[in-house]
C-alpha cells in the first residue's frame, strides 16, 4: 500500500516536470520518512552522498563521455560518413545506408545516443537533403542510427547496467558488439527496402571510382585505430574497462591534436559537456539509492519475485510482458532512469527464470533503443527535429519502419541468446 | 521579485567557478588513470596512488563541483509530456513540488556531510592507503556541491512560487525537449 502510494508519488513529480533525479530523490525522502520515520530518513540521506556515487568502476561514465566529446570535436562523423558515402553511395538509399554505417564507426569511439545523433543530424542530413532524399526518411535513417550508441562498445547504458547490476562491465561491453552489428544491418536493410519501393524517396547518389574509394579509407585510420585501442585492449583483457576509458579519453585528446582542431574554448566545452552528462547520471543514480532503499525495506522485490515464480506461464511469456513494459516505459521516460530504478526489480526476476543477466542487459538496451525514437518524449527524435529545424511528426514518421525492424531484431535475440554471449564467452578473462 | 534576480549573480559565479574546479579535476583524472595503466602494463610499475586518489577526491569532486551547474543549464533530464499543453504560469507551479522536496533532502544531507567533514577535520581522520588521505578534503568537495545545489534549489523553489504567483516568468522556464544528456 505504502509502495503503491509512494510510486504514485514519483510518477506525479515525474509527470510535473521535476528531474528524474530529484523526483527519484523526493520521493524516496517521503517513503522512508513515512516508513521509519525521521530518524531512519535522516540516517539514509546522511549516508547517501558518500555510498551511492563513488566508486572506482564509475570513472569509466565521465572518461568515456569526455572521449566522445572530443572524438565529435575531431570532426570525425563527417570523415566517417563521408567514407561510407564513397562506397555505398550508389546503392538504393545509399547516403541512408552510409548513414546508418557512420552512426555505427560514430557508436564504436562514442557511447551518447544523443551526441550521435545530435552529430549525425548536423552532418549527414543536409547532404541527404541536398541529393533529393524525402526528409522524413533521412530523418528517421539519422534517429534511428543515433541509438547505436547505446549499443556498440563503448556503451554508457551498458556501463551503468553493469555498475547497477554487478556484472561485469567488459563482458557485457563484448556482449553488445554482435547485436550492435545485426542491428546496423537491420537499418540498412530497412532504408534498403524502403527506398527499392519508393525509389523517389531517395535518388541515387554519384558513383565514385575505385581509386577514390580507397583514397576515403586512410581518413578514418585514426578512428579505427581508438576503436581497437578502446575495445580491443578490453576484449583480450590487457586492461580493465576503466584503465581503457581514461586511455580513450587521452587517445581522442591526441585525434583532436593530429586533427589541429586543438582550440582551448572547444576543449573546455566539451569537458563542461561532460561533465554536465556525467553529473545527470550520477544524480539518477544517487537519487535511486535513496528511493531504493524505500523499495527495499517494503521489500516489493522479493513480494514481485514471489509472485512471479508462481505465475502458470511459461518464462518466455514473463520475458515478453517485462519488454513490453519497458518499450512502454521508454516512450515515456529517460533510459538512465529506467535502467537505475528497474534493473534492481526485474534481474532478481530474470535470474530466477533462467536468463543470464549479461544477456539481458543487452536486451534491455535494445528495447530502450526504440524508447529514444518513440512518442512522446522520445529524444534523440527531438533531438534531430532540433538540429535539422524539421516537425518532429516528420521525424517520427520517418523512423515508425525502423521501429518495426527493432521489433523484429528484439524477438531474434530473444529466442537466440548465443547471438549476445557468444562474444564475451571467448574473452580471456 | 528582485530576490530571485539578486541571488542568481552570486548564485552562478559559485557555480562556474566550482564547474571550474570539476574541469580540473577530470583533466587530471583522465591524465593519472592513463599513466597508471601505461605503466603498469609497459614498465609492471602501476602509480600506487591512483586509486584512492581517483576514488577518495577526483571523481567525488568531479559529480559533486559540477552537480548545481547542471542543474542551473537544465542538464538534468525531465519528462515533459505534460509541460508541452501547460501555461507558462501551470508549468512554473508545476516544478515548486519536486523542487522543494529535493531541497529537503538537500539540506539534510548537507547538514549531515557538513557535520562528518568538521569532525573528520577536528580528529585529522585519515585513509590509510600508499599515502595517508585525509577524509576532510572529500568532505568539503561534497558540502560545497550539495550546498550549491541546494541553493540552486532554492532559488527554483522561490523563483517558480513567485512566477505562477505573479504570471510571469520571474525566473526562466526550462527549455522543452531536447535537452544535454542522456545515454
Amino acid at each position: 500500500m505504502l509502495a503503491g502510494a509512494v510510486t504514485v508519488l514519483l510518477l506525479v513529480l515525474l509527470a510535473l516536470g521535476t528531474p528524474v533525479a530529484f523526483a527519484l530523490l523526493g520521493a524516496g525522502t517521503v517513503g522512508l520518512w513515512l516508513k521509519g520515520g525521521w530518524p531512519m530518513m535522516a540516517g539514509i540521506l546522511a549516508s547517501s552522498p558518500a555510498s551511492a556515487a563513488t566508486g572506482y568502476e564509475l570513472i569509466t561514465i565521465p572518461m568515456f563521455l569526455f572521449m566522445a566529446e572530443l572524438v565529435i570535436l575531431s570532426g570525425a562523423a563527417m570523415r566517417l560518413f563521408a567514407s561510407a558515402a564513397t562506397w555505398v553511395g550508389r546503392l538504393p538509399g545509399g547516403l541512408g545506408i552510409a548513414t546508418t554505417l557512420a552512426g555505427a564507426g560514430f557508436a564504436a569511439i562514442s557511447g551518447s545516443s544523443t551526441a550521435s545523433a545530435a552529430t549525425l543530424a548536423s552532418t549527414t542530413v543536409p547532404g541527404m537533403l541536398r541529393q533529393g532524399y524525402e526528409p522524413k526518411l533521412a530523418c528517421g535513417v539519422v534517429a534511428i542510427s543515433g541509438t547505436l550508441a547505446m549499443l556498440i562498445p563503448p556503451s554508457i547504458a551498458l556501463i551503468l547496467y553493469g555498475i547497477v547490476a554487478d556484472v561485469s562491465i567488459g563482458k557485457l561491453l563484448m556482449a553488445g558488439i554482435v547485436p550492435g552489428i545485426l542491428v546496423t544491418i537491420v537499418i540498412a536493410l530497412t532504408v534498403f527496402v524502403l527506398v527499392t519501393i519508393n525509389p523517389e524517396s531517395a535518388p541515387n547518389a554519384r558513383a565514385y571510382s575505385m581509386r577514390e574509394k580507397l583514397a576515403s579509407l586512410p581518413p578514418v585510420l585514426p578512428l579505427v585505430a581508438l576503436f581497437a585501442a578502446v575495445t580491443g585492449l578490453i576484449y583480450t583483457g590487457v586492461v580493465t574497462p576503466t584503465e581503457a576509458s581514461a586511455i580513450g579519453a587521452t587517445g581522442a585528446f591526441v585525434l583532436v591534436c593530429w586533427e589541429r582542431k586543438f582550440e582551448a574554448r572547444a576543449i573546455a566545452a566539451a569537458i563542461s559537456n561532460a561533465i554536465r552528462s556525467t553529473c545527470m547520471i550520477l544524480m539518477i543514480i544517487l537519487g535511486a539509492h535513496v528511493f531504493g532503499y524505500f523499495i527495499v525495506l517494503t521489500q516489493v522485490t522479493q513480494n514481485l519475485v514471489a509472485w512471479v515464480a508462481a505465475l502458470p506461464v511459461s518464462p518466455l511469456t514473463v520475458l515478453a510482458i517485462i519488454l513490453a513494459g519497458l518499450l512502454v516505459l521508454g516512450a515515456f521516460m529517460d533510459q538512465a532512469a529506467i535502467i537505475v530504478l528497474t534493473v534492481p526489480i526485474l534481474l532478481p526476476i530474470i535470474t530466477a527464470l533462467g536468463y543470464d543477466p549479461i544477456w539481458f542487459g543487452v536486451i534491455m538496451v535494445v528495447t530502450a533503443e526504440v524508447g529514444l525514437v518513440t512518442p512522446p518524449i522520445g529524444l534523440n527524435a527531438f533531438i534531430v527535429a532540433r538540429y535539422t529545424e524539421r516537425p518532429i511528426g516528420e521525424v517520427f514518421q520517418g523512423v515508425l519502419p525502423h521501429v518495426l525492424a527493432h521489433v523484429v531484431i528484439i524477438a531474434i535475440l530473444v529466442l537466440v541468446p548465443a547471438l549476445t554471449l557468444w562474444l564475451p564467452a571467448t574473452m580471456q578473462r | 521579485m528582485a530576490f530571485a534576480k539578486r541571488v542568481a549573480g552570486p548564485l552562478a559565479a559559485l557555480e562556474t567557478a566550482a564547474m571550474a574546479g570539476a574541469g580540473a579535476l577530470l583533466v587530471v583524472m583522465t591524465l593519472v588513470a592513463t599513466t597508471d595503466a601505461a605503466l603498469r602494463y609497459a614498465v609492471n610499475a602501476p602509480l600506487t596512488w591512483s586509486y584512492d586518489l581517483i576514488s577518495l577526491y577526483l571523481l567525488t569532486g568531479v559529480f559533486y563541483l559540477g552537480l548545481s551547474n547542471t542543474l542551473r543549464v537544465d542538464g538534468h533530464i525531465s519528462v515533459d509530456i505534460l509541460h508541452n499543453r501547460m501555461s507558462a504560469r501551470m508549468r512554473h507551479a508545476s516544478l515548486v513540488g519536486g523542487y522543494a522536496l529535493a531541497l529537503f533532502a538537500f539540506a539534510i544531507m548537507t547538514r549531515a556531510v557538513a557535520e562528518r567533514a568538521v569532525e573528520a577535520y577536528s580528529n585529522d581522520e585519515a585513509i590509510v592507503g600508499s599515502l595517508l588521505w585525509p577524509t576532510w578534503i572529500a568532505g568539503a568537495m561534497v558540502t560545497l556541491g550539495l550546498g550549491l545545489t541546494g541553493l540552486r534549489l532554492a532559488h527554483r523553489t522561490v523563483g517558480h512560487l513567485l512566477s505562477a504567483l505573479a504570471g510571469h516568468d520571474v525566473i526562466a522556464l526550462p527549455p522543452l525537449a531536447g535537452r544535454n544528456g542522456d545515454l
